[in-house]
């Protein structure tokens, strides 16, 4: 019911999700399909019929909004839609994204209801939003902690408000981690818009581990106030557009040099505990591939360069490291001298569990001494406004 | 801080879909502060998060934090442990989702998602896509990821 494929910050691709599926039946879980919902994203062209068809599976897709009660799955919905909303807007109006759902012939669905600021629950409770037109929140959520998720099933009992589970996956490991039974079969979006819309069906949230033979539905699970809390809200919403330096975006400068030396690869394996004997037994490396030692891949996240053209982005108080991208083309032997190339490749937003959140991502094009890439590593950095 | 050595080399044919890889990784503020000593200036205002509660309490953190780039290596250890020796980084992708804190009991997860037996039996590399993860003691997953591995081949030995 929830889960999105490669683009974005998802690890994961369809056919990915698929061979898991395959893998997981064999194991004895029962898992139907899955419904891709992109963030912010409806490519209307793409269809997986036949390559779900291959692995006996149903693959449908919808798309995640962000609304000004968090993140809301839409489903089956029409043309209206679409062009009622600017789907890049962190902050739409969400009376309006579930009314024009489900006047389109579609439905809207709270997202992980539980998770701090992207899911409804905080917004009810401090801004005593009513949740009108939400008939169906996610209240079993694979990316949320199991208080999250309670608190999302005590505020769903509350309102009266049906329930769906859904696995939010972004890596293909951790799909079906929490489903939805449905008692009708469910083969076209058409169909799941049907169930979800009518008040006498039947949908049960439920857990990957009980989807096994002879496993039970738990009629109850435990309750917040028997789990541990766990959130973290920082911040606050904000909603004014992003001013930064676009010019600088795609300008890649020198960053520097590193000498890669025997103690600074030493060095390394000591700091991270690191025994592979690739890396730190020179008696084992000098039979192995490379015929000698190399460095760990990782140390690269050690190195210091210089940073490309600042974008200056007029948000925020602090930053952390929000995600990495990074590919190693050839091994970096002790000895070697890489040059550092850096470049701001994108600037973007988002909301998260702490509010509005604005992602630099910088990369570095390490290059040795021939000339050669040896690797080239993105971080996104997420900047926060901290009270 | 980690309570496995590497694992034992690994070869394409051998792997399966669903097989999984766990070790426990407990990253100490020593740790921290090792790692630290090998890139960040002491007198970086902004390292104060990674070692001290006061720095951490600025940032509106609960704990003093294990730095990005140090859970990063983690991650990759965690990749060419379960690699082995012969085994190579293609790629990596990894989404912080929540901070690791000092002293955070982590199981360290690498699980096998994908063999792509048409590229290597075309004449291609032999790639392995993996899901690697930690979970800390509070059923969280801080950091998740996946990545894409070349294995050796027992038929070119």
């Amino acid at each position: 019911m929830h889960s999105v494929d490669g683009s974005d910050d998802a690890g994961a691709h369809v056919e990915g999700y698929l061979k898991w599926i395959s893998s997981r039946r064999k194991k004895g879980f029962k898992i139907d399909g899955f419904v891709l919902t992109e963030h912010r994203n409806y490519d209307q062209s793409l269809n997986y019929d036949e390559l779900a068809s291959r692995y006996d599976a149903i693959v449908l897709r919808g798309i995640e909004v962000e609304t000004d009660i968090g993140h809301v799955l839409v489903y089956g919905a029409g043309s209206a839609f679409f062009e009622s909303f600017d789907l890049s807007d962190i902050s739409l109006p969400y009376e309006d994204v579930f009314r024009v759902a489900w006047d389109s012939g579609g439905i809207a669905v709270g997202a992980h209801a539980g998770r701090p600021r992207i899911g409804a629950l905080e917004h009810v409770d401090e801004r005593n939003v009513t949740l009108k037109g939400v008939g169906v929140l996610e209240t079993l959520n694979g990316g949320s902690n199991d208080f999250e998720n309670a608190r999302a099933h005590e505020l769903a009992s509350t309102k009266n408000i049906r329930e769906i589970g859904g696995s939010d996956s972004h890596f293909v490991s951790t799909l079906g981690a929490c489903l939805t039974r449905f008692e009708e079969q469910v083969s076209s979006i058409s169909e799941l818009v049907k169930i979800l819309r009518s008040s006498s069906s039947q949908f049960v949230p439920l857990k990957l581990e009980e989807t096994l033979p002879g496993a039970d539905i738990p009629e109850s699970r435990p309750s917040s106030e028997q789990l541990i809390p766990h959130t973290s809200g920082q911040g606050e919403l904000g909603g004014e557009e992003l001013e930064y330096d676009r010019s600088v975006v795609g300008k890649e400068v020198f960053g520097g040099k590193l000498e890669v030396t025997s103690d600074a690869i030493s060095k390394y394996c000591d700091a991270i505990d690191e025994t592979n004997p690739i890396y730190v037994d020179s008696n084992f490396a000098k039979t192995g591939p490379y015929a000698g030692i190399i460095a760990p891949p990782g140390i690269l996240q050690t190195a210091q360069v210089g940073s490309p053209p600042d974008p200056e982005v007029k948000f925020g108080t602090t930053q952390f490291m929000a995600g990495s991208h990074q590919e190693y083309l050839l091994p970096i032997r002790p000895d070697d001298t890489l040059e550092a190339y850096v470049q701001v490749k994108e600037v973007y937003e988002k909301t998260g569990r702490s509010g509005r959140m604005v992602f630099i991502v910088r990369q570095t094009r390490w290059a040795n001494q021939f000339g050669e890439n040896v690797a080239l590593l993105e971080t996104s950095m997420v900047i926060r406004q901290i009270q | 801080m980690t309570d496995t050595a590497t694992g034992a080399q690994r070869y394409f044919e051998e792997v399966e879909i669903g097989e999984e890889y766990i070790q426990t990784q407990v990253p100490s503020r020593e740790n921290v502060l090792e790692f630290l000593s090998t890139w960040s200036d002491p007198g970086d205002e902004t390292r104060g998060r990674f070692t001290d509660q006061a720095g951490a309490d600025k940032d509106g953190l609960q704990k003093p934090i294990v730095p990005g780039n140090m859970s990063a290596s983690m991650i990759t250890r965690l990749v060419t442990d379960w690699a082995g020796p012969l085994g190579r980084i293609v790629s990596l992708d990894i989404s912080f989702r929540r901070p690791v804190q000092h002293n955070d009991q982590l199981t360290c997860l690498a699980l096998v998602t994908e063999r792509d037996d048409d590229l290597a039996d075309a004449g291609g590399p032999a790639i392995v896509s993996i899901d690697v993860s930690f979970e800390n003691e509070r059923g969280e997953k801080p950091v998740q990821g996946t990545a894409q591995v070349e294995l050796p081949r027992r038929d070119a030995e």
